[in-house]
Formats: structure tokens, sequence, C-alpha cells
């Protein structure tokens, strides 16, 4: 009785730690692709918005967290993206398909840029998107 | 001789269980001890300042910033832990000293509070339920009967929660939202 006990502890001890090496394993799938992502301002308001690219993004009060963390634009001496009502981003950004994309958007107010939403995107529907901030202030993915 | 064996296999396991006890504790404390090495850095777009700092935060949840919304909207908030809270609606930021003393000016539009004996949950308001301001009046700054309706445009709404004796104790930011 005491054997089986015995046997059943170390198998569980193996299952454990067999669990947290293959958390660390999770990247062998099939090879990168470059997703092209536009952005579409549906929210009825003039937004900014900012694009990061990375893996395991967070935003949280002000800051942007996460791991290869990377400001996805081109433009030159601009903090943020800023979008007019129904404008649609002719400007494409490139993101690779292993990496997540974390969009936040605000508004401009004077020489501010207040907080309204953010949303995590880990999968992407094609390899063309657009993200749609719609007039709730949802955000949301769609194949081009 | 056959004792000895037996109690070698006992001391033998004993030390199994031992070691394994150890490997046990040692992966979970592994899976515990993730500590957050992501890279950080600082949004140019931040969360709006609450509108009197000394104050404790009211959250808004609806609207968001900037938003449009229309007669059936409701407005959302974290205020339930207040005694007495209010939620005031302007068209151009007021004055913050002035607030603080309980005095409005004509930038106030509608409010309603539960200090003024209006129906009051600390979460949500109704648009739909909103008293008239009355800036002349330093004592009632609520009409408790007078009920208002936005026009289109521009409005600035403002959460602000008092304890017993009527102290300010918590504010949200002033955020801006669009009536249609």
């Amino acid at each position: 009785m005491k054997k089986i006990l015995y046997f059943i502890f170390v198998f569980t001890v193996f299952l454990q730690c067999e669990n947290i090496n293959n958390d660390t394993d999770d990247n062998e799938s099939s090879a990168p692709k470059d997703i092209i992502i536009q952005i579409q301002n549906d929210y009825g308001h003039e937004i900014v918005v900012e694009l990061w690219s990375g893996s395991n993004l967070d935003f949280h009060e002000g800051e942007v967290l996460g791991d290869n963390l990377q400001k996805l634009y081109t433009e030159t001496n601009l903090d943020v993206l800023k979008l007019a009502v129904g404008e649609f981003k002719e400007e494409f950004y490139t993101v690779s398909s292993d990496k997540s994309t974390l969009i936040i958007v605000g508004i401009p107010e004077n020489d501010d840029f207040i907080y309204v939403t953010d949303e995590t995107f880990e999968e992407y529907p094609g390899s063309s998107c657009v993200i749609i901030i719609n007039l709730n202030g949802q955000i949301e993915i769609k194949l081009i | 001789m056959k004792i000895n064996v037996v109690f070698r296999r006992k001391e033998i396991l004993n030390i199994l269980i031992v070691v394994s006890v150890f490997l046990n504790i040692h992966c979970t404390k592994v899976e515990n001890d993730t500590e957050d090495t992501r890279d950080v850095n600082i949004s140019a777009i931040q969360p709006k300042d609450i509108f009197f700092k000394n104050t404790e935060r009211i959250n808004q949840l609806n609207p968001f910033p900037g938003q449009t919304i229309s007669s059936k909207s409701t407005f959302t908030f974290e205020a339930s832990s207040v005694t007495y809270g209010a939620l005031l609606i302007f068209n151009k930021l007021p004055s913050a000293e002035n607030l603080e003393k309980g005095i409005i000016d004509e930038s106030c539009i509608a409010g309603v509070s539960n200090i003024a004996s209006h129906d009051w949950d600390g979460r949500t308001v109704q648009l739909s339920n909103l008293y008239k301001c009355l800036p002349d009046n330093t004592l009632e700054i609520l009409s408790k009967t007078e009920k208002v309706y936005l026009e289109g445009g521009s409005y600035y709404w403002i959460v602000l929660g008092y304890d017993d004796s009527f102290a300010l104790t918590h504010s949200s930011p002033a955020l801006l939202f669009n009536y249609q």
C-alpha cells in the first residue's frame, strides 16, 4: 500500500515538472507569416492610437508591458497616430503572426491623450486585417 | 539478515519519499516564483486624472471618453461605497475651487444626487433621469423635482462622493461625451 502511494506521489511530481517544461516550449508551430494591419475609426470622435507588438502584452495604468515589446509605427515625430472620424488609415503596419498586437485607443484633449480602451489580438483572421474602433468603443479585427 | 534487508528497504523508501517531497516543493516554488520580467514602456495615452487630486478615485465605466450617446443611454460608474454621491454634467470644465465648495455656475447643466433626495444606487444613472442645476442657490445646487433633457452637443460628466458629514472624499475625472 505504501509503495503504491509512493509511486502515485512520484508520478504527480513528474507530471508537475513536465507541465512547467511544456509551458516554455510552445514556439514550435508553423513558420510565422507577415500580417498587414490597417486601422479604421468608427468611434464618432477623433481618436489617437498606439499599436504595440510583442508577446504577453498588457496595458495597465498607462504602462505597456510585454516581452519583445515594440512600437509599430513608421511615422516620425509622432507619439501617437491620429485618426479623424470615419477615417480609414491607408498606411500598413506589419506584424508577425507569432506575435500579439496591442492597440491602445484614446482621444486628444488639449495637449493630452485621454485613454478610452485597449485590446490585445493574439490571433489574426487572415494576412490582411483591419482593426475597427466602433461607436460603442469596442475594438474588433476583421479580414480586409 | 532478512530483518536487515527489510530495514534497508524501508530506509531507502523513506529517503526516496524525502527526495520527492523536496522535488515537489521545488517544482511548485518554480511555478509560483515566476516574476514579471516583461519589458515596460510608458504610453502617450494615459487615463485622465481625477478632478480633485486629494480624493479617492471613482471609476467611470460608461460612456467612454469622447463617446457619442443618445437619450436611452446610461451612465455607469463605481461609487456604491460612498454615503452621498452626485453626478453632474457641465457644458465646459467647471472651476475646481468653486465645485469643492459646492458652488456651481452656469456651466452646470444637469445632475442627480441622493443629497437632493433623487434615486441613487451609486452605480447607474439614466440619461432620462437628470435634474436641473440651480447655479444661484448655494444651499441646493440641484432641483429636487425639475427634470432636464440635454440638447445635442459636447459635455463633461463628473461623479463626486461625500462622507456622512458631507465632506468631499471621492471624485472621478471630468470626462467628455457627445450627446446626439
